[in-house]
């Protein structure tokens, strides 16, 4: 990556005028231009009139009223925005180091070239990946049902009391949610750790062995460093990605119980969607959007001093 | 035999504690295994099962009235599930063919080819992947239903998919990791046009490159919710995810969970056969884009 944003020196080559060197190369913008085409008409646009919209007042039709911060001001004062704000961020930080530690433990495991039968643990583990995640979200519903689900039938069968699973506590539904999320994404997480594990010459382990390392202490000095770039860049994609979570507490719970497991984005669709409040909702928008900016560059900047 | 009994003793001493080892991390990767697979068995028996079998006080591990089918003739020939199921395989298709397109084209461009500003405009391009996604959602939503009047049609979903800076990126590393240079050379003295180089030389060797953004497009497109959910109320154009999730009902309409079940299943077969078609190149696409992202 680093080369592409270096320019080469061009050897041996006679300057032309910039606009003759343009021109001559009029097949090769038109090859790039449908990005940025579709970029300024469908982000940047958007981007620009979500700015207008949010100094604004505006239902949907009419005319659009100029309120200077008043959304803004509305937005903060908003009792539902803390409340949503740890929400996402509880599922965030409590996902996110799970994943990636469960993630390591088992690309370990299936990275063992002695253990047979380890191709078809990979593809189950992967398999849920591929499905639509309303679905899954409706299945773990029946499963987790208040009064007649599975797991509480087998609570019950141990002696266990029931759980009203997503009407009943707040961290019980937010616990259906965190593990529907694992369900679906830690094959990916495993493969990608697979792959970084596969990267690591063999040779670097040999000579850890010849050094008297055992498996535990090569696992810490040898794999864990090596891993350090896969594990940054599974923080940054995880990061934006659960901050932006929606589908699966929508179709789970709607964010109930009371607002439990309410994220920024159903509270975004909430606001804007189903209240038509536009111009609330475009604020709610960039403060959202602000933040995901700001954490995931404290984030990046944490993690290349831990790089080094 | 002193010597041989010891050695066996210490055969011993190593191989038990390894097979009970072995023995330990195998229930456990099976358990898991379990947990994984379960929701798969759980959607299958309960979509021949009613309401009441479904939601029973004794879950029902197989279904009592067998394997019933009235679920899937009711989703069909009532509810019309085809035309949902069609619609989801058509957007989802139309978006790749466009993004495999488009993105082939400007990875070549990037990866190849030289012309002013190159690098800068591929720098540009890659820092427009970090916008804030959640700033543009209500106003995006509110260009195309309320100014371009794109509600029930598709072209929201094709149009920004298209050019995507990740597939032209994915392109671009694909191509230029692939394809060499000599080889565009030799064709250009033999008289190749840049296009005729793209299509007989560009495509060819990047095909396995295509396949991977092909598949990483298909599934996120056919599995997408929000935007369908945003833009599609038409029952005639609505995808197979949004019909599910209707039948969840609302505060007067009660849910349909034996339907919900039919759906899913009609909806996950196709996906797990495209998966275990795809399994190898959908699993290069991911280790590769970390590889690459990470690295």
């Amino acid at each position: 990556m680093s080369e592409a944003v270096v320019a080469r020196p061009a050897i041996g080559r006679p300057r032309r005028p910039l606009l003759q060197e343009i021109l001559k190369h009029w097949m090769d913008y038109l090859f790039i231009s449908p990005f940025f085409i579709s970029f300024a008409v469908f982000a940047l646009g958007p981007l620009g009139w979500a700015l207008v919209l949010s100094f604004s007042e505006y239902k949907g039709y009419g005319a659009m009223r100029w309120v200077g911060l008043e959304n803004y001001q509305v937005m903060v004062k908003d009792p539902y925005i803390l409340q949503t704000l740890g929400n996402t961020l509880v599922f965030t930080y409590i996902l996110l180091p799970t994943g990636i530690l469960i993630a390591i433990t088992l690309a370990v495991i299936l990275n063992n070239k002695d253990l047979p039968g380890r191709g078809i643990f990979r593809t189950i583990y992967f398999l849920p990946y591929v499905t639509n995640t309303v679905i899954i979200a409706i299945v773990f519903g029946q499963l987790f049902d208040d009064s007649m689900g599975w797991i509480n039938a087998g609570l019950l069968s141990i002696g266990l009391p029931a759980v009203k699973w997503l009407r009943g506590s707040g961290w019980a539904a937010k616990f259906v949610v965190i593990l529907l999320t694992h369900w679906t994404g830690i094959g990916y997480n495993i493969l990608l750790f697979l792959g970084g594990l596969q990267s690591i010459e063999p040779e670097i382990y040999e000579a850890a062995r010849i050094d008297g390392a055992n498996e535990w202490q090569s696992f810490w000095r040898v794999t864990l460093p090596l891993l350090r770039p896969f594990i940054f860049f599974l923080t940054v994609m995880a990061t934006i990605g659960l901050l932006n979570m929606f589908n699966t507490p929508y179709m789970l719970t709607r964010g109930g119980p009371s607002g439990a497991t309410e994220t920024l984005m159903l509270r975004l669709y909430s606001l804007g969607v189903g209240g038509s409040r536009y111009g609330d909702a475009s604020a709610f928008g960039f403060l959202i959007g602000m933040l995901v900016i700001a954490i995931s560059f404290i984030q990046i900047r944490l993690q290349r001093s831990w790089i080094g | 035999m002193a010597v041989t009994s010891v050695r066996r003793q210490r055969q011993w001493g190593v191989l038990v504690p390894k097979l009970i080892g072995r023995i330990l991390l195998y229930t456990f990767l099976i358990l898991l295994a379990v947990f994984f697979l379960f929701p798969f068995y759980d959607m299958f028996i309960g979509s021949f099962m009613q309401d009441s079998d479904l939601f029973s006080r004794h879950p029902n591990v197989w279904p009592p009235n067998g394997f019933d089918v009235t679920n899937y003739t009711k989703l069909f020939r009532e509810i019309g599930f085809a035309r949902p199921l069609f619609n989801s395989f058509y957007i989802a298709t139309v978006q790749t063919l466009g993004a495999v397109f488009f993105c082939s084209l400007a990875g070549f461009a990037f990866a190849k080819r030289r012309f002013p500003g190159r690098d800068r405009l591929f720098a540009i391009m890659l820092l427009t992947m970090m916008l804030p996604y959640q700033a543009t959602l209500i106003p995006y939503y509110l260009l195309m239903v309320k100014i371009f009047k794109w509600s029930d049609t598709y072209w929201p979903f094709w149009l920004p998919a298209w050019a995507g800076a990740f597939g032209i990126f994915l392109m671009r590393q694909f191509i230029s990791s692939s394809v060499p240079d000599e080889l565009l050379e030799a064709a250009t003295i033999d008289g190749c046009s840049v296009i005729g180089s793209f299509f007989r030389i560009v495509v060819p060797v990047v095909l396995p490159g295509i396949s991977v953004l092909a598949i990483l497009t298909f599934l996120p497109a056919f599995n997408d919710f929000l935007l369908p959910l945003l833009i599609l109320s038409a029952p005639s154009k609505i995808t197979a995810a949004l019909a599910l999730a209707n039948f969840k009902g609302t505060t007067i309409i009660a849910p349909r969970y034996s339907l919900m079940f039919a759906g899913s299943a009609c909806v996950t077969a196709p996906l797990l056969a495209f998966y275990f078609a795809f399994q190898k190149q959908l699993i290069s696409g991911i280790t590769s884009g970390a590889l690459k992202g990470g690295a």
